[in-house]
């Protein structure tokens, strides 16, 4: 199931993120861990995709940072959703579920027998 | 748009935390990777062996980190400083050249900086009245013999009907006077401005004391109001706020002060102490307006208004003054007479456009050398960086990337050069400023400012680019596109860097030559403008005005002025010494109407006007007029009781009555057609030369005949005075200029006390005044010729020598192979002269068109004189020889073994 990180489509792990951030805050590592427990262990993000991910999405100001102490008592760096990054998630959510539905019509398309 | 806004603001904070974020994500990635290591901890590893598989696990950390940072959208600023600090390295360690490039980028830049300056000062800006676009100035053309001829005065009485059209916000005439003013008792002259009570309204400019003038102060009687000049009321009041009230004692009466105006305002660049209402006759509008000119007009059109609609409505008020006075309709139609509105701004700069665009071309030929230097320079140093370019590009630099690189070093010279430019061009502007080079419009505001600066910024990037795309083009044209196969030796005699260099050899050629060409015509116009005879001899004469006092009338003033010159005549070294109202280089001009005894007029042929010149004294011999048929005039002839007679000038006896007798013809004004007997005849009793007026450059494109007539009657107050003294050696007197002058301003204030001598100077001076302009222009192109020539010279040896040296190899071989040196000789400077002669070919076609498109500013000089080019043509030549020459001979000065050895 690991593969299936390297297909992720730049913009599905951008709507990933505002999603899980979408329930409370919470740092990257916990991020990537939510994914992973939600989708049942099939989506793995690396760090390699995640922080670029999260940082491009701080710069566009649809999450916000801000440093907390962790349940470890360690600093560390909290994300969450802004109000602007609200609004683009129900947007990208939409988006998408057309995008999965139109696909799935195409799918369904029946074979020919011939 | 917001969120754009939004973005870029966060973007510009992280930007000043930059060494914080930094931190952070290093914080950032720590706490994931302990994170990681924990877990391994839990699922059984020992501590170390977690900590190895996190890091494994995590990957590159520094790669990661690079991620982050570009998603940041900060990569090219990053590059961009990493670029800056390469380069400023690279600058401080190869001294020699960031010198010689800061210098010639400083130099070019600072001499277009300092003309812009120029330009900008001139013609640009704006002028300081509120809506200065809405101001036009009326002018009246005349068609004399199919010459135009544009007047700048107009008559009271025209001012009335002009007032009148539909399209003219407001309309305002001045006219300059001098004027004696007594303050503490002492008289000066100073300069005062008569105005219609309209005329600050025209401008809209308000006073910082006080109020305009009222219109019914317009009216004789109630004109006794003065307002002063910020300058005036500084020196004379001290800038006391208390003046309004107070009375100004100007010759012959006392004005209340009723206003002061801001500081800097000025108006048609003059100095002026204050400005005075002055009366026009009210039944101005009943009399024929085609009466003596004297007003300047300048009127502020409403807006929205065009000048051409304006224009309609003057041509319907001039239908409409001819209707009134029928009597003038052939005056006017033979004449194609003609009032027209000329916008004010395009009036004032219409003197100074030319050489100013002119000197503005001339700098920017001079630029585009220094930056054919300068890129060659460039161009050869990235020769011998090919080998750090190549390793870049092994490494995994893109083209783009070592493309940014090599632009961020030019934009890093192009912008220490142009700091240099705008130190240099200031320096420039203080010498033009001391040496007095500035002769256009608004001296006083001359200097650096804003917009000069966003020119020097913009000509700095247009530098960065010609400079940084050469080099650039031909490295990577030649090199590194062409792969990394070859070694950096041989590559760099690569196609590419040779057809530039061609281009840099042919353009520096011909932009000097170019210039060369431009200033050999300025200069030639100079001389023969030099040459010019002023049809008089201003050597050891003193021209001076001097104004009468205001409360005598005609008859007492011509005896003043009599009196006067009889004084000065006495004084010891005096030759001659007679006064005029309109003598040469004094600018001041009168001319009026004549009638000729037994002149038959042609078909439609309008009345004669001639220049007059209304003379007392030996003014004759004093300016050293000699008759070139019958006499000029003597004593008798001032005396009121004798025969009126009059001196005409050599064009009145071409083109009035060529071939005919004219000692003993007569002519007047106008002859009085109810009583003939009554007509005042002046009988001619000589011919002298014709003199230059205005200027050494008058052509007599429009003769205009001049009369000299006795001062007898009809004197104006304000004349001028030409002294003649002899050379000092005669009889033991001491005559220099200097004591001359000082000897005839004592004898003048003895004289009368009211009466100021002012613009006393020598009339060589003033001649020599208006060439000022012309000689201003002429050594400003002159000195962008001797930077040009040094700058090519040096330039074009270092082109033509980089260039030769590449071709080492060539020549290493042909000579092992047994070439023999004269041969290759020749080949080399076959090579170089074909460079600089498609140069030379370039530059004399473009000297064509350049001088032809300048001709204005030459003086009796073809656009394409042949001296000046065959001369040019053989100095570029020789120049180019050399340039070819030396590099070429140095270039066979080789070993062959050891040439090819090193390969």
């Amino acid at each position: 199931m690991k593969d299936s990180n390297n297909e992720l489509i730049h913009g599905t792990l951008d709507l990933l993120i505002l999603k899980v951030l979408s329930t409370g805050k919470m740092h990257g590592w916990d991020i990537a861990k939510r994914i992973f427990v939600v989708s049942e262990d099939r989506l793995m993000i690396k760090q390699g995709s995640l922080y670029p991910a999260v940082h491009r999405l701080e710069q566009k100001r649809l999450i916000k940072a801000e440093w907390g102490v962790s349940e470890l008592g360690r600093r560390a760096k909290f994300y969450k959703l802004t109000r602007k990054g609200r609004k683009r998630l129900d947007q990208e959510r939409s988006r998408w579920s057309d995008f999965v539905d139109s696909v799935s019509m195409v799918l369904n398309l029946e074979e020919s027998k011939g | 748009m917001i969120d754009w806004i939004d973005e870029l603001w966060f973007k510009v904070r992280s930007l000043f935390r930059r060494g914080g974020a930094q931190n952070d994500l290093d914080d950032e990635l720590a706490f994931h990777l302990e994170l990681l290591e924990r877990e391994h901890m839990r699922n059984g590893f020992s501590k170390e062996a977690a900590r190895k598989a996190a890091l494994r696990e995590f990957g590159e950390v520094e790669s990661l980190k690079d991620a982050c940072r570009d998603s940041w959208g900060m990569r090219l600023w990053n590059d961009f400083l990493r670029d800056l600090r390469l380069a400023s390295r690279q600058a401080r360690n190869n001294r020699g050249f960031t010198f010689v490039v800061l210098l010639t980028l400083g130099l070019c830049i600072g001499a277009n900086t300092a003309i812009f300056s120029m330009l900008n000062n001139a013609l640009l800006k704006p002028y300081p009245y509120p809506h200065s676009e809405q101001l036009v100035d009326l002018v009246t053309d005349m068609n004399e013999k199919g010459h135009i001829r544009t007047i700048s005065d107009s008559s009271p009485e025209s001012y009335t009907w002009y007032r009148e059209a539909a399209s003219v916000a407001e309309m305002g005439y001045y006219r300059n006077i001098s004027n004696t003013v007594i303050l503490d008792g002492i008289a000066s002259n100073v300069t005062s401005v008569d105005i219609s009570p309209s005329f600050f309204r025209v401008l809209q400019v308000q006073p910082i004391h006080g109020r305009w003038f009222y219109e019914e102060e317009g009216t004789r009687g109630k004109n006794r109001v003065t307002i002063l000049s910020y300058d005036f009321w500084q020196s004379a009041f001290n800038g006391d706020a208390g003046v309004l009230g107070q009375l100004l004692e100007v010759d012959g009466g006392r004005f209340e002060i009723v206003g002061v105006m801001p500081e800097g305002f000025y108006f048609n660049g003059r100095e002026v102490s204050f400005w005075l209402p002055s009366p026009i006759a009210e039944d101005s509008k009943t009399r024929n307006p085609w009466r003596s000119s004297y007003l300047n007009i300048v009127a502020r059109l409403k807006s929205g208004v065009s000048i051409q609609s304006a224009q309609l409505e003057l041509d319907a008020v001039l239908s409409r003054m001819v209707e009134t006075f029928p009597e003038s309709r052939s005056y006017v139609e033979s004449n194609n007479w003609r009032p027209r509105f000329v916008d004010y701004h395009s009036g004032q700069i219409s003197n100074s456009k030319g050489p100013l665009l002119m000197l503005q071309g001339g700098a920017l030929l001079v630029l585009i050398i220094g930056c054919v230097n300068v890129a060659n320079l460039s161009l050869t140093r990235a020769i011998s960086r090919t080998r750090e370019l190549l390793l870049r590009s092994m490494l995994g630099a893109g083209l783009g990337r070592i493309a940014r690189m090599l632009m961020t070093e030019s934009f890093f010279y192009a912008s220490l050069g142009g700091i240099c430019g705008i130190l240099f061009g200031w320096g420039a502007m203080e010498l033009i400023k001391v040496v007095g080079l500035y002769r256009y419009p608004r001296a006083e505001s001359f200097g650096l400012d804003l917009s000069v600066l966003i020119f020097t910024l913009a000509v700095s990037v247009l530098v960065a680019l010609i400079v940084g795309m050469i080099p650039l083009y031909t490295v990577l044209r030649d090199n590194l596109l062409a792969g990394t196969r070859q070694s950096d030796r041989t590559v760099s005699s690569g196609i590419a860097s040779q057809r530039a260099r061609a281009w840099l050899v042919v353009t520096q050629v011909s932009m000097t030559f170019i210039l060369l060409i431009c200033s050999g015509l300025l200069v030639k116009s100079f001389t023969k403008l030099l040459t010019v005879d002023p049809g008089f001899n201003p050597e050891r004469v003193i021209f001076a005005r001097i104004d009468s006092p205001r409360q005598l009338d005609d008859l007492q003033r011509k005896q003043f002025f009599s009196n006067l010159v009889k004084r000065v005549e006495e004084l010891p070294g005096v030759v001659a010494a007679g006064t005029n109202v309109t003598s040469p280089f004094s600018n001041n001009w009168w001319s009026r109407s004549f009638d000729v005894e037994d002149y038959e007029y042609g078909p439609g042929e309008p009345n004669h006007n001639f220049a007059v010149s209304q003379v007392d004294g030996s003014y004759f011999d004093a300016l050293g007029l000699e008759a070139l048929e019958g006499r000029t005039m003597v004593s008798t002839d001032f005396t009121p009781t004798s025969q009126l007679v009059a001196v005409v000038d050599k064009n009145f006896a071409d083109y009035i009555l060529p071939g005919k007798e004219l000692i003993g013809r007569r002519i007047t004004y106008g002859i009085n057609r109810e009583a003939p007997g009554d007509t005042r005849w002046f009988t001619i009793v000589g011919v002298v030369n014709v003199v230059k007026h205005f200027s050494l450059e008058e052509t007599d494109a429009i003769p205009k005949p001049r009369v000299y007539v006795p001062a007898r009657d009809n004197n104006s107050r304000s004349q001028q005075l030409i002294v003649r003294f002899q050379p000092s050696s005669d009889e033991g007197i001491a005559t220099s200029d200097g004591v001359m002058m000082a000897r005839l301003r004592a004898a003048v204030s003895e004289f009368e006390t009211r009466s100021p001598i002012y613009d006393i100077e020598m009339l060589e001076t003033r001649i020599d005044s208006t060439l000022g302009q012309r000689k201003a222009s002429m050594r400003l192109v002159m000195g962008f010729t001797v930077l040009a020539v040094f700058l090519s010279s040096v330039g074009l040896y270092g082109v033509i020598s980089n260039s030769f040296r590449q071709r080492r190899k060539d020549l290493g071989i042909r000579l092992a192979i047994g070439a023999p040196k004269s041969s290759l000789l020749n080949m080399m400077l076959q090579i170089g002269i074909r460079m600089t002669g498609t140069g030379i070919l370039v530059g004399f076609l473009g000297s064509v068109g350049i001088a032809y498109v300048i001709r204005s500013q030459f003086f009796q000089v073809q656009a394409v004189d042949p001296v000046v080019y065959l001369l040019v043509s053989v100095l570029m030549a020789s120049v180019s020889f050399i340039a070819v020459y030396i590099p070429s001979r140095q270039a066979l000065k080789l070993d062959p073994m050891e040439t090819l050895r090193v390969e």
